[in-house]
């Protein structure tokens, strides 16, 4: 699989090379946005087998189930195979719009991703278990501390408080239920 | 007038001291959500959701109203202070305004910003009294062929119409419908695209496709690629509200604006980018400053904002009167609707007055609020510009998370919202639309289901969808809106290269 999009990709970078005044793609550059297109190709190919799956009942007077599904799977082929000559032809080579908050200059900080990922997963588990405050309080500090905050008691302190606070307003207030875990006892008090 | 006699019940319920307080909570807590950084009008209905879960229909619509115009107030803050448009409808003003606040004008640009927007949505919303029913009326001869048409022709112009080039929309449009695919087939009752998960038959909900992509993917984002040097918002303070010039130079472009934005947001097909955009380059050609645009004109902050306003006004036509929804934010709106088991279209008119004209009366009420609310209170409101991004990006983390949970209720939501996060990032980084993805999942299964339904009634005949002269007209529409841009292109290139070679 890893062969042919690259055979293709290789002899057209290096003809442009010499035109091209930018730098050479990252290899992200290059594999990222074909990441995109090959999702959507999978997910065509996806909806075509699972369209299989769909009992189609005897009388003929209904539209079969199966045929939007079908639809909608050859549009993703088509679309999706579109995008990669398009991605291959004219690759995306922008850095996002510059504002106040981003910095378009910056490489991509692959660490910062990595833990608010795992705070996240933290999050998915703490859920049930041990209930929305906990779970929110954890997820808020870990991801603060991958933006680079420092201020540990403060943004300790500003968790507990905003899970507290959020609970009490949708729960307890709002009537929106949420898992309670080990606090259960008392906060619904 | 009929339109005005039921206004006025409207402005009954409205008005009641209950809804007059529900009204004022969702335009504070919309301008409060709103104004944080990256977080635009979609996003901040979103999260807001769940504060209306539990209310009546009539008084959680009221505060959505709220909540819905008080998203788009404090959107243009952000842009205007910060750079960091919430969405693309905003860009625009994010250019002017953001000159004109580095300037020391950035009270001017929010003053006029704010009183535009009054302006803009004041008339749109009267536009909105007047033509809502008239389009009901109309939609009541509608049978499936239209309905599926006119969802065919959003599609298009929505996908088409966005972002930087044809396919990336077209992409963010497919992968909308495939996520829509999944859950129970509306017509056979069978599950389909479920793997086998229980919590996945009530399908993909469009909230958690919207905070997916905007709040989630958006902080991966900006996390990954933060500013380390000291956030520079823009004092508000020291320079004057709008003066006299100031004044002479806004009016036409508010009118002009709002005159661009409300047809065309009214359309049902997508978008307020585009009336924004034609609003800028009108006042561009009109002005008598033109050495002013890209340093801070007020005319390109007038103009732009009145009509970003205007067509969230009239965006809300296609959404009331046909079920149809044109931008993100409005296929969140639908969601709310389905939430109450209540389906947007003519027959809501007949079957729930007291909600379609409640709501349209708030709307009304909640410029009026917002215009009070944001010239004096601007002050509190650029304080939370000043937030520490870390401590910003974990609490809209928490809040996606909270939006998620309450709607799904289970730990599967979460990883769905996590896997279209990820996604949310990569469509960020490489330039593909998120828009027409949000508006395809929900109504992508509303399409087949007039498409079914209409093939059902015909028994299997297809040429009834060009041959019904309305569903035929509004589809050779769409296909004019898809295949136009193509050859408006190859004809300029070609006549382009004849240029060059000549």
């Amino acid at each position: 699989m890893d062969e042919l999009p690259k055979s293709i990709v290789d002899p057209q970078s290096d003809r442009d090379a010499g035109e091209q005044p930018t730098e050479p793609l990252t290899p992200w550059q290059r594999w990222g946005e074909l990441l995109i297109a090959a999702t959507v190709l999978g997910l065509g190919a996806l909806a075509l087998t699972g369209a299989q799956d769909i009992r189609v009942s005897a009388s003929a007077v209904q539209v079969s189930p199966r045929l939007i599904p079908q639809i909608i799977g050859v549009g993703l082929l088509v679309v999706g195979g579109w995008y990669t000559v398009e991605i291959i032809r004219r690759p995306y080579t922008g850095h996002g719009e510059e504002s106040e908050d981003f910095d378009p200059g910056a490489k991509t900080d692959w660490t910062v991703l990595a833990i608010i990922a795992a705070g996240l997963v933290c999050y998915a588990i703490l859920m049930e278990f041990a209930g929305f405050v906990t779970a929110s309080a954890a997820l808020f500090f870990i991801s603060a501390l991958a933006m680079g905050s420092r201020s540990y008691l403060r943004d300790a302190a500003i968790a507990i408080a905003l899970a507290v606070a959020i609970f009490l307003v949708f729960d307890t207030w709002l009537g929106v239920r949420l898992p309670t875990g080990v606090f259960g006892e008392w906060l619904s008090l | 007038m009929d339109a005005f006699g039921n206004l006025i019940d409207g402005f009954g319920v409205a008005l009641t001291p209950e809804n007059l307080l529900f009204a004022l909570i969702g335009v504070f807590l919309g301008t409060f959500v709103g104004v944080l950084p990256g977080i635009g009008p979609a996003l901040t209905v979103a999260l807001l959701l769940p504060v209306t879960y539990t209310l009546e229909p009539v008084s959680a619509f009221i505060m959505f109203a709220g909540i819905y115009y008080g998203g788009m107030y404090g959107g243009s803050t952000t842009s205007i202070l910060l750079n960091t448009p919430g969405e693309s409808a905003s860009i625009i003003t994010a250019i002017e305004g953001n000159q004109m606040a580095k300037r020391g004008r950035g009270a001017t640009a929010l003053a006029t910003a704010a009183i535009g927007s009054f302006v803009a949505g004041t008339i749109a919303t009267l536009g909105l009294t007047l033509v809502a029913p008239a389009m009901a009326e109309i939609a009541l001869n509608f049978g499936p062929w239209e309905y599926f048409a006119l969802m065919i022709l959003a599609f298009t112009t929505v996908a088409t119409l966005l972002g930087s080039s044809m396919v990336r929309g077209l992409v963010s449009l497919f992968l909308g419908l495939a996520i829509g695919l999944v859950g129970i087939d509306a017509l056979t009752g069978q599950p389909r695209f479920t793997f086998g998960n229980q919590h996945l038959l009530s399908g993909v909900d469009v909230v958690t496709v919207a905070v997916g992509l905007f709040a989630v993917g958006e902080t991966f984002w900006i996390a990954s690629h933060m500013r380390r040097d000291k956030s520079r918002v823009h004092k508000v303070s020291g320079s004057k509200w709008m003066t006299r010039e100031d004044w002479r130079r806004s009016w036409k472009p508010w009118l002009r604006g709002t005159a661009l934005g409300f047809p065309i947001g009214s359309l049902p097909a997508g978008g307020a980018e585009i009336p924004t955009f034609l609003s800028y380059t009108v006042e561009k050609k009109l002005t008598k400053h033109p050495e002013e645009f890209g340093k801070g004109a007020i005319e390109g902050v007038a103009g732009p904002e009145a009509a970003n306003n205007a067509s969230a006004a009239g965006v809300l036509v296609p959404l009331l009167t046909l079920g149809l929804p044109t931008s993100a934010t409005a296929a969140i709106m639908l969601a709310a609707f389905q939430r109450y088991d209540l389906n947007p279209g003519p027959q809501l008119f007949d079957t729930n007055p007291d909600l379609v004209w409640g709501l349209i009366a708030s709307l009304y009420i909640g410029n009026l609020m917002l215009l009070v609310l944001n010239l004096p209170l601007v002050g509190l409101w650029v304080k939370l510009l000043s937030i520490p991004r870390p401590l910003l990006y974990a609490g809209i983390l928490v809040f996606a998370g909270l939006g998620t949970w309450a709607q799904s209720q289970s730990v599967t939501g979460l990883v769905v919202l996590y896997v279209i996060g990820v996604f949310g990032y990569l469509m960020r980084r490489f330039d593909v639309p998120v828009g027409p993805a949000v508006v395809a999942v929900i109504l992508g299964p509303k399409a087949e289901v007039q498409f079914r339904r209409a093939l059902q009634i015909t028994q299997g005949d297809y040429t009834e969808f060009v041959t019904r002269p309305i569903s035929g007209s509004i589809l050779a529409i769409a296909l004019l809106a898809f295949f136009g841009p193509v050859i408006w292109r190859g004809y300029r290139s070609r006549t382009g290269t004849r240029i060059t070679t000549a």
